[in-house]
């Protein structure tokens, strides 16, 4: 085994991981976000507007964390800086 | 199955003229001067056809963007005397513009260039510093950094995180950017090489109309964090010693 077939193995096991947990912390974020904004919605429901405005700024927040996540597990995957040419 | 040489490597890679820190984006500074001038047109367009009073079609999309930014600014920042308004709708036009622009074929984003996303995010918070020392004077905002407790050495910790932070903000505004931007048209590519055939569909139904949002909502936290970074600069409390302390 080449020490770049190992370094692309666990390239391939960073990227599971990377977007699986990426996918994992996210989704429960914004489940807490969007739960909240319902209980919110159902308490006051003349707030709607403005609380669906705050939901998607902090949803667009969250997101990011994944997101780079999946940046970061894609540079792996097609433009690995550890493997040597 | 899904290999490297499969899926074109054109978001990642620009052409570059020149060398090490000199180097230059061709593509970049091209489409970001494509932008800038697109905005012009529309915007003289807009003005020379404007209807006060009677607003429709751009004009109308132009003020719902504008005073939805202005009610903004004055929601966080209140009546203070802080210009900030028309920088901040330029910036996030462009930031919009720029994140849409890359969803026409032919195109790239240039936010999906890292270079871009860091100047913005450094100008933005160059901003920031720039009205915290007009609104505190130099030395109330060097002071600001070392007065949020009131034991000694927990200011000395304290404000040692705040400098700290104030350098990763940046970073923080520029990688959030950058990222979703880059990644939205990364996966372009990657699905056109994964569903083959029903990619279009796909694309088109879910994944363009998902970008649009995306940059939309990007932008706007873009901004909207711009603001409130320059609300947290520029709040002048008399708490040398006590009470407003722990507002934060």
């Amino acid at each position: 085994m080449t020490s770049n077939g190992f370094i692309l193995g666990m390239s391939a096991v960073a990227v599971g991981l990377l977007i699986g947990l990426g996918a994992l912390g996210a989704g429960i974020g914004d489940g807490l976000v969007s739960s909240r904004v319902v209980e919110g919605t159902a308490r006051q429901p003349e707030a709607r507007a403005s609380l669906l405005g705050i939901m998607f700024i902090a949803v667009g927040i969250i997101e990011a964390l994944p997101i780079i996540a999946v940046g970061i597990a894609l540079f792996l995957l097609f433009a690995n800086p550890l493997v040597t040419k | 199955m899904l290999s490297a040489s499969q899926v074109s490597s054109e978001p990642l890679v620009h052409p570059i003229i020149g060398k090490g820190l000199l180097a230059i984006n061709v593509d970049t500074v091209r489409n970001s001067v494509i932008v800038a001038v697109l905005l012009v047109i529309i915007g003289v367009v807009v003005r020379r056809q404007m209807r006060p009073g009677k607003p429709d079609g751009l004009q109308n999309l132009l003020e719902y963007f504008v005073s939805a930014i202005r009610g903004l600014v004055r929601q966080t920042l209140g009546d203070r005397p802080i210009r900030i308004l028309p920088i901040v709708i330029t910036m996030f036009a462009f930031i919009f513009t720029c994140n849409l622009i890359g969803l026409v074929p032919g195109f790239k984003s240039p936010t999906n260039d890292v270079n871009t996303t860091i100047a913005l995010a450094f100008f933005a918070i160059g901003l920031v510093h720039f009205f915290s020392v007009r609104a505190r004077g130099p030395a109330g905002y060097l002071k600001h950094f070392f007065s949020m407790v009131n034991s000694p050495i927990g200011r000395v910790l304290l404000g040692v995180l705040e400098v700290f932070q104030e350098f990763v903000k940046p970073f923080t505004l520029a990688l959030r950017l950058y990222f979703n931007i880059f990644v939205g048209e990364l996966l372009l590519a990657v699905i056109l090489v994964l569903l083959g055939f029903a990619s279009p569909v796909f694309n088109g139904l879910f994944w363009i109309p998902f970008s649009v949002f995306i940059g939309l909502i990007q932008a706007f936290i873009f901004v909207m964090l711009t603001i409130s970074y320059v609300n947290q600069g520029t709040e002048v409390h008399d708490d040398l010693e006590g009470s407003g302390a722990g507002a934060h």
